[in-house]
């Protein structure tokens, strides 16, 4: 028998290599194999210890040339003593208890790998965790859109990708009055029957008899279908062969994988046969069943390999000859993106195309940098620039402009949502400001992101707190952080393992646990004591990320610690995996068109980059210059690879993701808008701006220093009015949570010194109207209840009488309120309404300081207080006045300059220059007048039809597929007959009008919409044009309208 | 056994021996043809999906041409019939089976052969399904002997309480509950046995059948030990039975969503009805003999009236979104109250609901007050029964409730009173069935482990567990 099956082989051999022969690919195989270099054989020892253990062999040889070719299928093995093992297709399986060597050779190269088989004597069961989950994923019972969807299918649900074992385990067996195992019978399970189509499945074919999973299901449930009982080792990971990445050169375009799991107690097992296979790329590469991978041309595609929860990835690149390709002879790389591009074009055979043109080269980068279309006088001055390094130069002028830094923080705006819908009360504008300053001082970016990530306080005053206030809830600012910066579409994890990535659901509250702790009431950001956040699932407790990640020992938080330092820090940090990568990304996509990886922010192994390398250098030099982006958009503008022609070649057209061309872009709606402006002159040049601008700028830095001197003066006045009213009130003031006794001893307690107050209630404090506090209404409300516990929160309220007076509290309050004055009792109401004209007290205040005490007596849910407190004058009195500044500041200013805090200087200034019209009146004029005109340059977007209409964002998204860049048809009638194209191109006259000569006005129509000189025959035809036409204003509008509506002008090229 | 070297041989003999009796005798549609097409077909061209626009569960429906608008059948010519050219074509989108392996050589030339002697219909009715059409199966015996116990999904006493019958594979097993005689074995029933009615001294009425495919109801003769009757087939398991207080009518629930009513002297059917979404878990006559309740995974009990079948209520209690047992559960079970006349049901949740179906149709008023509805406390009385996970089996007698279910307790209330009396604790298992019996004092258990625990309910105290797996010892 066994000399008969090597004859069949032998002779299969042989038809196989006459069947080679014959084709003339099979020829070069033929040869190439002749050069075989040497051997490689994984493992190298096979030790098998039970009765089904299995181990697939990966053998590859190395050529002459260096290249790498899977020879697994194709050695012969030779077993010194078949009684032991068996092989097939690489496949070593344990025949009986023994020691042998497998003997595999090929072309003159031979290599040794002793095995040994124990443990075959003993009962080999099934594992239910480790063997039927992975077959019932393998067969794709518990896909998303099958059995694993949350409702299941035909009344029969399992977990997503098994990650729940116990759900499943009931559903298999002991759910649905047992109906789908059958111990007693397992080939009458219908568990079987089903996807063997024995009986009628919605699901089609599933499974077939010799199939590896059905073995294992069988035998699981002859077994009794069960579970592996506890104390059982976990599955650590997964390891595949070869890896991480594998070039193939054709015809050698098949590749065996072998995957290895690794398990708890330090033991590992081959589980090639029962993982899950995937390819991203199916034109490029298939997979099948065993884990064979198949090139089918040239291209890049990642294998994706599932195990349980574990996924990994091998990235495949496959090559293949080109008929006439040729590397241009004078290619000669700029920088290291150029060589890294450069490698992977030849390595796959795509020749570049050649470099743009200089009239296309600086529109290209006016546009991507400020987002503007170059202005005339810059288009002549470069285009006669005949220095050798001028596109250099130009990059570095252009990335020193004003519009650079403004244009780049509209695009980090849209993803941040600065949305001033959301953010109101002048928090977008704020934090847009900020974002612009930021860029334009170029903030290494860790440290903008940095500050972002552990901000604290006020988001009316600490601008980078709007990245918590713009967000709605823990988990939005989990999956929006996730997404911005570490390139990780985590949603999915919030209710199941991701089912695409190794993001698994305590990952996601391991995330989330780093938010959690946040309050934000009142658009106050704060972080409070946290101990994790739970997973709904398990009840289980996540710590922090960052925390976990950084330590190998996972250390909890201490106590009052900012769990977000901790992320920050990790985030941040030179090593971590994600952070640099997808900034680099987002910077190349912003100027290539197209992210290294794409979707730009959807890194994971299953979605591998175009380019490795590039990404990798990229983010190193991103790291080393210190995270300064400025510097990244100028080593890649300098790039051949940026500044190539969007002109393909007979043999780069195919090429999607190489960059061996630039791509076409639509102009994005702002890009779009203001380029209309510029050409019809709606709106005018930045160079004649620049002046009003810099003269709006410079007064107001005079007023600034006028007020400043003034600022002593305007508080003596305050000062005076508030020594004239009868009393005056000195602010509220909020305590920490405070546990005491009784109020008197609270008092005591929490009376000033301020330092013991955790912060002013200005913000809730109107003048006439005293204070109000309402946690309904999300973004005023202040003070938080503390739920249970013994610990309350007191409101303090100094009030300053210039003489002893009577007034009258009034209050209103849900539920109730009690209040001490200078430490004795004065009111005390359980219950309280929301009428303020019943609930009055009348009270004696001393000359001087009135130290009043309130503590909202808080029944449960939603709360709200009022305290106002009126003069009541005595018979002749005159009734007092009341000051017109909020008590807090007026409290400021009755401090001696030195004993102030930065925060009360910084407050009272915003406040005194806020009063100030002349002030308002000049950055009114700044913004109206300045570059705010331009859609480009304001980072607060206004929503018009014509930009909604070509994709600009809703601010609602941390994902850039929120600016959509779908053509549409609307887009087409704005351009053709819209109101806003229309209005503007009415306008042009007043720029175009006043040119004499045809030929004048064709020039700077050229100049301005496409950046270069007509040529002869534009010129002429344009003149005709105009010469024919009975009105001339009519043709220039003609003309304009036509220009606008080309796609020279609509595209960047 | 034959040796693997004769196998061809043999493969060959069969072949050509079953094409000389189909060349002799002609080919018939509903034994040789239907039973290929309900296998490989009826998947995705049947009751339940028609792609192409094509289904081929009648015949009527078989001969209709799908969206395609030829006609699937020339009679006299497979090469000219479209539904012969699909089996056989070579392109794999084209194939049919779709995605599947093509039917077996044999398979195929039945239904040449078939369609070459002029495509007959040899059934009694075009617009009946074929499931419908074919006779009873014929059961294989019981195991000799048992190699794992089965899951106990059926149980009852005899109407005298001296015996108890259980579920068995392809078999319903009669133990004698003082344990004095050996168990007697009546085989050659369905493979799972679901219900089991024993109301009359010596017929059995038993439900069951094969998951995902077939469910029968029938009588068995004890003294005989045979099948006396079928009275239907379903086309997929039975799983639950009942006959009336008078013992003149009988009814099944299967998962294939149906329920059925059948006169127990002449065998035939009363009415069917299919109202359910989900599978019928439960049935149950209410003791006037006015109603037939079904329980469904579904989320609802419906109230039929008992001679016309007509929906008479739909009872929600267990998809309530108002008061304190709110949510959304699958019902498991019904069982009656004869005291009260009260209907018990339950399943997942953490209450029996206690309920009368007259009362529950006038709750359901009409849409005018549709909106006073939801704030409608009801008159359904709540047993919080405490058990942890679903409650798959309950048993009323003498105004006592028996309740157990995943989390293997039997649990006994008072129903009058909802409150507990009594909690047996014993089963590791889930348990699937519970009987009492009223005069003995007695309640049996079964669980997914094969076991059997009988209790006596005055005392509390476990009488005797014993493995319901005849052969196995533990």
């Amino acid at each position: 028998m066994k000399s008969q099956r090597a004859c069949i082989v032998l002779l299969l051999n042989v038809l196989t290599l006459t069947f080679l022969c014959v084709s003339d690919k099979a020829l070069r195989a033929e040869n190439e194999r002749a050069t075989l270099a040497s051997l490689q054989v994984t493992p190298a020892t096979i030790q098998l210890s039970s009765r089904r253990s299995a181990v697939q062999l990966i053998v590859s040889g190395t050529l002459a040339n260096g290249r790498q070719v899977d020879l697994t299928r194709d050695v012969r093995y030779h077993v010194q003593d078949s009684s032991v093992i068996q092989v097939r297709d690489g496949r070593v399986t344990a025949n009986a208890n023994g020691d042998t060597q497998l003997l595999i050779t090929a072309d003159g190269h031979a290599t040794t790998v002793p095995v040994s088989v124990t443990g075959t004597e003993h009962v080999d069961p099934v594992s239910f965790q480790y063997e039927t989950l992975a077959v019932l994923t393998k067969q794709g019972c518990n896909a998303g859109s099958c059995h694993g969807s949350p409702e299941g299918k035909g009344g029969f649900s399992l977990s997503l990708f098994a990650f729940d074992p116990e759900v499943d385990k009931r559903a298999l067996v002991r759910a649905g009055f047992n109906r789908r195992t059958n111990v007693y019978e397992p080939n009458q399970s219908l568990i079987l029957k089903k996807p063997l189509l024995r009986i009628p499945h919605v699901g089609g074919k599933r499974l077939r008899t010799d199939d590896v999973a059905y073995r294992i299901l069988y035998d699981w449930i002859y077994e009794g279908a069960q579970d592996d009982g506890a104390g059982r080792a976990t599955c650590t990971g997964i390891k595949l062969n070869p890896g991480p990445a594998r070039v193939l050169h054709a015809p050698h375009l098949q590749q065996q994988l072998s995957v290895t799991a690794y398990f708890s107690d330090g033991s590992f097992r081959d589980v090639t046969r029962i993982a899950t296979y995937a390819t991203s790329h199916k034109d490029v590469a298939t997979v099948d069943a065993d884990g064979l991978v198949a090139g089918l041309q040239r291209g890049h595609s990642a294998i994706t390999v599932r195990y349980l929860e574990h996924l990994e990835s091998v990235d495949f690149t496959f090559c293949d000859t080109v008929e006439g390709f040729q590397w241009p002879a004078d290619e000669q790389p700029h920088n290291y993106v150029d060589k890294l591009v450069n490698a992977r074009l030849q390595l796959l055979q795509y020749p570049p195309s050649p470099l743009c043109n200089d009239a296309t080269f600086l529109r290209r980068l006016y546009l991507d940098l400020t987002g503007l279309l170059p202005p005339v006088p810059d288009v002549e001055k470069f285009l006669a620039d005949d220095a050798a390094d001028k596109r250099s130069q130009w990059i570095d002028r252009v990335l020193d402009s004003d519009e650079f830094p403004r244009f780049q923080a509209l695009r980090m705006a849209d993803l941040l949502r600065v949305n001033p819908k959301v953010l109101t009360d002048g928090r977008a504008r704020l934090f847009a400001d900020w974002l612009a300053q930021s860029i334009k001082a170029n903030m290494p970016f860790d440290e903008l992101v940095g500050q972002m990530l552990t901000s604290t306080g006020d988001s009316k005053l600490v601008p980078q707190t709007n990245y918590f206030a713009a967000i709605g809830t823990v988990q939005e600012v989990t999956e929006a952080t996730a997404q911005l910066f570490m390139g990780s579409r985590i949603q999915c994890a919030k209710c199941h393992n991701h089912p695409f990535e190794n993001w698994t659901q305590n990952d996601y509250y391991s995330l989330g646990a780093v938010f959690s702790h946040l309050k934000r009431d009142g658009g106050i950001i704060r972080p409070q004591q946290t101990n994790g956040m739970a997973n709904p699932r398990t009840g289980q407790t996540m710590k922090p990320w960052g925390t976990i990640r950084t330590e190998k020992t996972p250390q909890p938080i201490a106590a009052g610690n900012d769990a977000r330092q901790a992320f920050s820090q990790w985030l941040t940090a030179e090593t971590n995996p994600f952070f640099a990568h997808v900034e680099v990304n987002r910077i190349w996509a912003h100027l290539l068109g197209r992210g290294i990886v794409e979707p730009i922010d959807d890194f994971r192994s299953s979605n591998p980059p175009s380019n490795g390398a590039l990404l990798n250098a990229l983010a190193a030099d991103f790291i080393d210059s210190g995270y300064d982006r400025k510097s990244m958009f100028r080593v890649i503008c300098n790039s051949h690879t940026y500044q190539r022609s969007t002109a393909t070649t007979p043999l780069n057209q195919q090429d999607k993701e190489l960059f061996s061309h630039q791509r076409v872009r639509l102009l994005t709606a702002e890009q779009l808008i203001d380029a209309i402006g510029l050409v019809t002159g709606a709106i005018a040049p930045i160079a004649s701006l620049s002046r009003e601008v810099a003269q709006a700028r410079a007064a107001v830095e005079v007023r600034r220093k006028q007020l400043n001197t003034l600022q002593t003066s305007w508080e003596q006045q305050h000062v005076l009015s508030a020594q004239e009213a009868t009393f005056w009130r000195g602010g509220f003031w909020e305590s920490t949570p405070f546990t005491a006794k009784n109020g008197t001893e609270a008092f005591d307690a929490v009376r000033p010194p301020e330092a013991v107050m955790l912060k002013s209630l200005a913000a809730l404090e109107d003048p006439q109207n005293g204070l109000t506090v309402n946690t309904e209404r999300k973004h005023t409300d202040s003070m938080q209840f503390p739920k249970g516990g013994a610990a309350s929160r007191y409101v303090y309220h100094p009030v300053i009488a210039n003489r002893a007076c009577r007034v009258q509290m009034h209050v209103t309050a849900d539920d109730g309120l009690k209040a001490w004055q200078n430490g004795k009792q004065v009111y005390a109401q359980q219950q309280v309404t929301d009428n303020p004209d019943i609930y009055l007290q009348e009270l004696s205040l001393v000359k001087g300081l009135n130290l009043f005490l309130f503590k909202p007596v808080n029944k449960g849910g939603a709360y709200h207080f009022h305290i106002k407190l009126t003069h009541v004058p005595e018979e002749g009195e005159k009734p007092g006045s009341i000051p017109e500044l909020p008590g807090y500041h007026l409290g400021v200013m009755h401090l001696p300059a030195d004993q102030r805090t930065p925060q009360q200087r910084q407050a009272l200034q915003a406040f005194y220059f806020g009063q100030d019209a002349e002030l308002s009146a000049l950055r009114t004029t700044l913004n109206a007048e300045g570059l705010d005109h331009y859609a480009t340059q304001r980072p607060l977007p206004e929503e018009t039809t014509f930009l909604t209409t070509f994709g600009q964002p809703q601010r609602i998204s941390p994902c850039v597929c929120d600016r959509s860049s779908e053509p549409s048809l609307d887009q087409a009638l704005q351009l053709l007959n819209g109101k806003h194209v229309f209005d503007q191109v009415q306008q042009s006259l007043q720029k175009y009008g006043p040119l004499q000569t045809p030929d004048e006005l064709v020039r700077q129509l050229y100049l301005t919409a496409f950046s270069r000189y007509p040529s002869a025959t534009e010129s002429k035809s344009t003149a005709a044009f105009l010469a024919a036409s009975d009105n001339r204003d009519d043709a220039i509008r003609d003309l304009i309208w036509a220009i606008v509506n080309t796609q020279e002008f609509m595209f960047q090229h | 056994m034959l040796t693997p070297k004769w196998l061809p041989t043999y493969f060959l003999f069969l072949l050509t021996a079953l094409s000389t009796v189909s060349a002799a005798q002609g080919v018939s549609f509903m034994n040789d043809v239907a039973p290929i097409l309900m296998t490989r077909c009826a998947g995705c061209h049947g009751p339940k999906k028609a792609e192409g626009g094509y289904r081929i569960h009648t015949f009527r429906f078989l001969s209709a041409a799908g969206d395609t608008e030829e006609s699937p059948l020339v009679a006299g010519t497979p090469d000219r019939s479209p539904l012969w050219q699909r089996l056989i074509a070579n392109d794999a989108d084209v194939r049919m089976p779709q995605d599947d392996d093509p039917l077996a050589p044999q398979q195929l030339q039945i239904i040449a052969q078939w369609i070459r002697e002029g495509a007959v219909f040899d059934g009694p009715d075009r617009d009946i399904s074929f499931q419908a059409l074919m006779p009873p199966r014929q059961h294989p015996p019981a195991p000799e002997q048992y190699r794992v116990p089965v899951p106990i999904l059926a149980l009852a006493f005899s109407p005298d309480g001296k015996y108890l019958a259980t579920g068995g594979y392809n078999e319903i097993v009669l133990w004698d509950v003082a344990h004095e005689q050996p168990p007697r074995r009546i085989g050659n029933l369905p493979q799972r046995i679901h219900g089991i009615v024993w109301k009359s001294e010596n017929k059995v009425l038993v439900g069951g059948g094969t998951p995902g495919e077939y469910g029968e109801l029938s009588i068995v003769d004890v003294t005989t030990g045979k099948r006396e009757k079928v009275f239907g087939t379903f086309d997929d398991i039975v799983l639950a039975v009942a006959s009336n207080p008078a013992g003149d009518l009988v009814a099944a629930g299967s998962a294939g969503m149906q329920s059925r009513v059948y006169q127990h002297g002449s065998g035939q059917m009363l009415w069917q009805a299919r109202v359910h979404s989900d599978w019928v878990t439960g049935v149950a006559f209410s003791p006037d003999n006015q109603f037939l309740v079904t329980t469904s995974r579904d989320q609802t009990a419906k109230v039929h009236e008992v001679q016309s079948g007509t929906l008479y209520t739909t009872y929600n209690g267990h998809r309530k979104q108002l008061g304190k047992f709110t949510g959304r559960f699958a019902i498991y079970d019904i069982t009656f109250d004869a005291r009260s006349g009260a209907a018990c049901t339950v399943g997942e949740g953490r209450a029996v609901r206690i309920w009368n179906p007259v009362m529950a149709q006038k709750e359901n008023g009409d849409a005018s007050d549709m909106e006073g509805r939801f704030f409608k406390a009801g008159h359904t009385r709540f047993i919080e029964h405490g058990l942890k996970r679903a409650t798959l089996t309950l048993a009323a007698i003498n105004g006592q409730l028996f309740a157990a279910g995943a989390d293997g307790e039997l649990r006994q209330f008072d129903i009058a009173t909802a409150k507990p009396v009594r909690t047996y604790r014993g089963h590791s298992d889930w348990v699937y069935a519970v009987a009492s019996v009223p005069e003995a004092n007695l309640v049996a258990t079964g669980s997914f482990d094969g076991e059997v625990r009988l209790w006596n309910t005055s005392t509390g105290t476990l009488i005797r567990t014993f493995l319901a797996a005849p052969g196995l010892t533990p």
